[in-house]
């Protein structure tokens, strides 16, 4: 699967190669903000990255207990972990950004070639902010609450990063887009002599200003090793003996028993996902992905029907692909329900229905807000979006080898293909609106 | 109808994974019993009471729990059992109270001895005072207690216990052994593993030992000192000696 990714991107990268070999060359100041704004995005995400990186050394005890009882100074155990994650990171974004350089170079730009030197410098520095983030949140919210809150800013972090990539194309052919014209790119021109964008100018000056930056990059990494590591250890020994006590919540009366087997299933899936901030930012993460075709709805929706609707089958299939991977497949503790009186079909169709549940407000949301000026747009939205739900669900019934929760975002990474199955049924679903949107059209129109 | 005779009848019980993990076991456990199964590691006793409680489907054999088929019925014989694995997992993000709720809706109790019954076991326990705290902050000997509070709370006639000591402090192993001693002879029957001899030779009625998937010696303390020739001696110095290897 690796080398067949590796291929495609390569692929791609020829392709883009030889597509941007005929353009004319742009302006070198052009270049300077291009440069410093696509590191400053690479920069966000492998910053998101290293800080859950960061704050999971900081949680788990694997070997850290060995390690730490050993003569080895601390500072060295967080040197050791820190260059882990600063070369998965830029393992991790190289694999997006290497093809693309290599095919770039053979087309007769070695300058890019300079990839290999960046990536691993951004590593480096993303590397420390992440750990000097993670113990700032760490000092600032103690050991109980840093781990969820690391996952959430980076989390955040990644939506950012999601939507700045997204930003052109949310302009494009917008009034405001105006506003990012030539006029703009030439004040931008003239702000280059700025420090904002000195490592761009000194990266794209010549041969020598990437090992500066690299070994910049390399004294900020030793620098952050060197001062932050005893305190880096000290607080992950804190953070295994985490306090077991939590406060009460005053008011809240407990032992509360009665309700039916499947209201009592139900709420115990919507307790475990609404209680779980980490996996909701997830979600949400996800969900900002549809924003650029959102928008392009949304400016599309004043020439006729209003097409920003038809987002919600997108949205009800993926949310419902989601939340059912949740409730059917990172089940938490199986044994319980395999050693119930209940039969597993009733466990699968009440764990469908608690991720349904949440979805159906949002599938008949067309429905009703539509009911006056397109009701049967909306109808037939709402439909397919329950449709869309039902089906992307029913891909989790069965055929999946349990998870955990925490497996959540790489479940789509372990199986690619089911990521292109669910939004086949969504593409499908679309259709099939489109299509009775059309018919219905069609036959009011007919002469009686 | 005459109530059945035996809490657990097991008959040629058989699985088998890469290589047969039970091979052929026999068992008959009356009402009320406390009964220890014993054996090394890798002996097959997980196996054994995970297809007694209906984790596993065994390659043959049959299982009746009070004369109800787990595999012909295992609806009405997951009715009368409760389940502790060796690993107590738990919903993190639930409450002790939430988890106790969630089990007796499980197990369709009536609310107010549901009710009853969890106060009595919180209290037991000592976890009243952390039963709206999330189980995610909780040490292993405090979800230990909780999933066997879970485990009780519908009062199950037949319990199956899966190292239920293992990693508890001893305080929290005396409190548990204690609720067990009790629930025993208030009519429970009680089946466990345990690698501590010392808690075996304790609690229980009847020791199985059981070696390569096969019981290899059944019955009291006595019967097995008799059995492994060994009057007077501990559990200790019989089960190493019924299990010491056959020189080949």
């Amino acid at each position: 699967m690796l080398i067949v990714m590796l291929c495609s991107l390569h692929l791609l990268g020829l392709l883009l190669a030889w597509t941007t070999s005929r353009a004319p060359a742009l302006p070198a100041n052009l270049i300077v903000v291009g440069f410093t704004s696509l590191v400053a995005g690479l920069l966000l995400l492998m910053i998101s990255r290293s800080l859950v990186s960061a704050v999971q050394v900081l949680y788990t005890r694997g070997d850290a207990d060995l390690l730490l009882a050993s003569p080895m100074p601390a500072r060295r155990v967080t040197a050791v972990r820190a260059t882990f994650i600063a070369v998965s990171v830029s393992l991790e974004v190289g694999f997006l950004i290497w093809p693309f350089a290599n095919m770039f170079a053979l087309w007769g730009r070695p300058a890019w070639l300079k990839a290999y030197l960046l990536v691993p410098t951004l590593g480096l520095v993303a590397t420390s902010l992440g750990l000097v983030l993670a113990l700032a949140l760490f000092s600032i919210f103690g050991p109980r609450r840093t781990r969820v809150i690391g996952q959430v800013l980076s989390a955040v972090i990644a939506v950012g990063f999601t939507l700045a990539l997204q930003l052109p194309n949310m302009l494009r052919g917008s009034p405001r887009r105006q506003g990012f014209g030539p006029a703009t790119w030439q004040g931008a021109a003239l702000a280059i002599d700025g420090p904002l964008f000195a490592p761009a100018r000194l990266w794209l000056a010549g041969n020598a200003g990437p090992l500066v930056l690299l070994l910049v990059g390399g004294g900020l990494f030793a620098l952050t090793v060197q001062r932050l590591g005893d305190r880096f250890m000290t607080a992950a020994i804190a953070a295994t003996g985490t306090a077991v006590s939590q406060a009460r919540r005053p008011g809240r009366s407990s032992l509360r028993f009665g309700g039916t087997r499947r209201g009592i299933l139900i709420r115990k899936e919507l307790r475990l996902i609404v209680r779980d901030p980490w996996l909701l930012t997830q979600i949400l993460q996800q969900c900002v992905a549809v924003l650029p075709l959102g928008v392009v709805a949304w400016r599309e929706s004043h020439r006729g029907a209003p097409l920003i609707w038809g987002l919600t089958i997108y949205l009800c299939g993926f949310l419902a692909a989601a939340l059912s991977w949740i409730t059917l497949v990172a089940e938490d503790a199986p044994e319980i329900l395999a050693t119930a009186p209940i039969s597993r079909r009733e466990i699968v169709r009440v764990k469908l229905e608690a991720a349904l549940w949440p979805i159906l407000p949002l599938a008949l949301l067309p429905a009703v807000c539509l009911l006056r000026s397109y009701p049967w747009f909306g109808v037939c939205v709402s439909l397919c979006a329950v449709g869309s739900a039902l089906s992307c669900a029913s891909l989790n019934v069965s055929g999946q080898p349990p998870a955990k929760r925490q497996d959540f975002r790489s479940r789509q990474r372990a199986k690619p293909l089911r990521g292109l199955v669910e939004l086949s049924i969504v593409v499908v679903w679309s259709l099939l609106c489109w299509a009775l949107v059309w018919f219905g059209h069609s036959w009011a129109q007919s002469p009686t | 109808m005459n109530p059945p005779a035996l809490a657990l009848a097991v008959r040629d019980l058989r699985k088998t994974f890469t290589r047969p993990a039970v091979a052929g076991i026999d068992l008959s456990i009356r009402p009320g019993e406390f009964y220890g199964l014993l054996g090394p590691n890798g002996a097959g006793k997980t196996t054994t009471l995970r297809m007694i409680a209906g984790l596993l489907k065994p390659d043959t054999g049959s299982i009746e729990v009070f004369g109800v088929d787990v595999l012909g019925d295992p609806i009405g014989a997951k009715r009368l059992i409760a389940w502790l694995p060796d690993e107590p997992l738990l919903y993190d993000k639930l409450t002790v109270s939430e988890y106790l709720e969630f089990v007796a809706g499980l197990w369709q109790m009536e609310p107010e001895r549901a009710q009853r019954n969890a106060r009595t076991l919180l209290e037991r326990l000592d976890l009243w005072s952390h039963r709206d705290e999330r189980c995610e902050g909780f040490s292993r000997g405090m979800k230990q207690k909780a999933v066997l509070a879970g485990a009780l709370i519908h009062d199950p006639r037949l319990l199956i216990l899966d190292e239920p000591l293992t990693g508890l402090d001893a305080a929290i192993a005396r409190e548990v052994k204690d609720l067990l001693l009790e629930r025993a002879r208030g009519g429970c029957t009680i089946i466990l593993t345990t690698h501590i001899l010392e808690v075996a030779e304790r609690l229980v009625d009847r020791i199985g030992i059981i070696q390569s998937g096969k019981l290899v010696a059944e019955g009291t303390l006595d019967e097995l000192r008799r059995i492994a020739g060994r009057s007077g001696g501990s559990l200790e110095e019989v089960f190493l000696r019924l299990v010491e290897p056959v020189p080949s």
